[in-house]
């Protein structure tokens, strides 16, 4: 039992140790320029790539790049499947491979084996948003990783976009 | 006892000492455009244990080649030039695996920006540790580990590059099994050791406290004598 306090007692002297080197050299960084997922110019584009077709235009989407292995999807998707929305406003989940089973009524929209437009946009970590605006611009882009910081930008995205419904 | 580690970099580190040896970290610093990056890597917890001692709350989790991405920032106070106390945001980045992560902290940079880091990287977890292997704007800068040596001190591992070659002593050290060993006398690094192999150079620190007791000397010389260290490969 002793043998194990001081083990624990050592490994925790060594992260503290390692805190404080790490303290000392934390870098100023204000941008990483070429960092990240290529930027997708048009929603339209990328709704078309999608297969998905709105009837009288695109109206307002979020389009969310999610897998199974993410936490905050997972969470999203149950969030998302509270909420009413109409046919063509639903937003649309993109799965790289498989996605979550959901009933046929659920209020989104999920399109699972997509490995080449993760690919061509660069997107290695989920959830990844794209909020298209009703003309089909992408009004932005970019990793959001909490339910917080989604519930926010679905609020902007609700209080820029008429109609839409999420 | 002979232990292998990971190092960041890819390289295999045969680490034989006499006693036993405790928890290890890999450290690594990168330049990505320009810019200084230093990442540690140790148990799947390490990253969580440094986000709390810096008062940081992960908050975002993003699922990231094979693991979780968790990032957070906090509000630290920060002295500038003139003298005033300023905020200081402090961002930890965390790639977590099965049983080993991976660890970055900066200042003033956003979220998007802290996932683009991880994506300038091919992050791998391997049987030992983690592998960070630069995609293309990143290079390798410096990698090194740290094994902790019980009563000797900790152990700074690095590989003995051609620069680094460059400063080991004209002079001969110590003749020992694990190649030659000096002794720093100065008053600044009074009781570190240094032991230089033909790929490695193992820079171990004693506890301060510990060097005025005078059986730790033998101890702490012994010790270090005991100690065989090759670096193998690696990006160097």
């Amino acid at each position: 039992m002793s043998g194990v306090v001081v083990a624990l007692g050592a490994a925790w002297v060594a992260i503290v140790l390692l805190i404080v080197a790490l303290a000392a050299t934390i870098q100023q960084v204000r941008t990483i320029s070429g960092a990240g997922a290529v930027p997708a110019r048009s929603g339209a584009v990328l709704l078309a790539a999608l297969d998905v077709v709105v009837e009288g235009g695109v109206r307002g989407r979020i389009v969310i790049f999610g897998s199974l292995a993410c936490k905050v999807c997972n969470e999203l998707v149950r969030t998302l499947g509270e909420g009413p929305s109409s046919e063509d406003s639903r937003p649309v989940l993109v799965y790289h491979d498989r996605g979550p089973t959901l009933s046929l009524e659920a209020p989104v929209e999920v399109i699972e084996g997509q490995r080449l437009l993760f690919e061509a946009l660069q997107i290695s970590s989920t959830p990844y948003v794209f909020i298209i605006d009703p003309v089909g611009e992408v009004t932005f882009q970019g990793p959001i990783g909490s339910l917080d910081n989604l519930q926010q930008l679905r609020q902007r995205f609700e209080g820029g976009v008429a109609h839409a419904e999420l | 006892m002979l232990q292998q580690y990971q190092a960041l970099d890819g390289a295999i580190i045969a680490f034989r000492s006499r006693g036993a040896q405790g928890a290890q970290t890999a450290i690594a610093k990168f330049d990505v455009d320009g810019q200084p990056f230093e990442f540690v890597s140790g148990p799947a917890d390490l990253g969580d244990g440094i986000a709390d001692e810096l008062q940081v709350v992960l908050s975002e989790r993003f699922a990231s080649q094979g693991g979780e991405l968790r990032i957070g920032v906090a509000e630290q106070a920060s002295v500038d030039e003139a003298g005033e106390t300023v905020p200081l945001p402090i961002m930890v980045g965390t790639w977590v695996g099965r049983s080993f992560s991976v660890t970055t902290t900066v200042t003033a940079v956003d979220v998007p920006s802290m996932v683009g880091l991880f994506d300038q990287f091919r992050v791998r977890e391997r049987l030992m540790g983690v592998t960070l292997r630069p995609n293309g704007a990143a290079h390798l800068v410096e990698s090194s580990i740290v094994v902790d040596l019980g009563i000797v001190g900790l152990a700074h591992v690095r590989p003995l590059t051609r620069p680094l070659a460059r400063r080991v002593p004209r002079w001969s050290g110590r003749q020992v099994p694990g190649g030659s060993m000096y002794r720093e006398d100065g008053r600044e690094g009074a009781g570190v050791l240094h032991l230089v192999s033909a790929t490695s150079w193992v820079t171990v620190v004693p506890d301060a406290a510990m060097l005025a007791v005078e059986a730790f000397q033998k101890e702490l010389l012994e010790g270090v004598a005991h100690l065989q260290v090759e670096w193998l490969g690696g990006a160097r």
